[in-house]
């Protein structure tokens, strides 16, 4: 079996997990108009989130907003993925600036998963834009 | 000592003393004078001259951190810039108390590179994440962490 073969199955298997535990947590959860409008607003540049792909080594993407957030997650390079998902920076990102819960829990339950590569992004990609519409949609 | 445009001429006993306080600092102007053949009083004026103008920067020491229980790291950070914001990147660097040198270079781009101290990983990325990245103009970073360091010494000057 191939590695992208892998990626695949496990990648599916594992969305279905965050899809599961998302839910889970959305149930205790009511989300006010004032929540959802700082999870979606634009940060000043102090509060923007950098990605790097190592210590001290930053790629010149940064993202202002969750949706440039989702977006950034599509096009960063991997490495940069990793480094940040398994040191928590995402979760603190999510609790600190945008002060959500939902989506700070949710990368938590992906970060449990231990995704590398395309898998990884793909999970987050899923997890991020998930939330992003759940917002949208109650906006 | 005279001034022409900004460049201090030094005669070659200035010479001398700054080469001769470069050595050790903690030298008298006594030991000075005689190591030079002149007198102490001659030293003490000369060097007093080369504080006002500036050529003797200050006085300082070399303290070898790792003796008194202060774990560091230093890592050399180089750091790409939009041209326009460079100069006042470079000033924002030079003033965190965690950069110990800033230098700029024009070799394909326009670069800044830093020397940065810090007590561990954790903390020097968390001030190139949360000072530097931030800073308008900043475009990308590379940084690497000094593991072995096989000589520092700072440039000594010649006999003239």
């Amino acid at each position: 079996m191939g590695k992208n073969e892998n990626y695949k199955r496990f990648g599916i298997y594992s969305l279905i997990v965050v899809e599961t535990v998302s839910q889970h947590i959305g149930e205790h959860h009511t989300l006010t108009s004032s929540s959802s409008a700082r999870t979606f607003r634009t940060v000043s540049r102090e509060n923007a989130f950098y990605f790097f792909t190592s210590v001290g080594n930053y790629t010149g993407q940064r993202a202002m907003s969750l949706e440039e957030f989702a977006q950034k997650i599509r096009e960063v390079e991997i490495a940069s993925l990793e480094f940040h998902l398994y040191r928590g920076d995402f979760e603190k990102w999510s609790d600190k600036v945008l002060e959500d819960n939902i989506l700070t829990k949710r990368i938590a339950a992906v970060k449990l998963l231990e995704p590398v590569g395309n898998a990884l992004r793909d999970q987050l990609d899923f997890t991020v834009t998930k939330r992003l519409e759940e917002l949208k949609s109650k906006e | 000592m005279k001034r022409k445009n900004q460049v201090v001429s030094l005669d070659t006993l200035d010479w001398q003393i700054l080469q001769a306080i470069q050595e050790n600092s903690k030298q008298t102007y006594s030991e000075v004078g005689r190591r030079l053949g002149v007198a102490h009083s001659t030293v003490y004026d000369r060097i007093r001259k080369m504080e006002k103008s500036g050529i003797i920067k200050k006085w300082t020491v070399d303290i070898d951190l790792e003796k008194i229980g202060i774990n560091y790291i230093t890592a050399c950070m180089t750091v790409y810039t939009d041209p326009k914001e460079s100069e006042n990147v470079a000033k924002r660097l030079s003033e965190a108390k965690e950069v110990l040198e800033v230098s700029m270079s024009l070799s394909e781009e326009l670069l800044i590179i830093a020397k940065v101290f810090a007590r561990d990983q954790e903390e020097l990325h968390s001030f190139i994440a949360k000072k530097v990245a931030p800073l308008q103009g900043v475009m990308r970073i590379r940084t690497s962490i000094v593991t072995k360091k096989i000589k520092e010494e700072r440039f000594l000057i010649g006999k003239k």
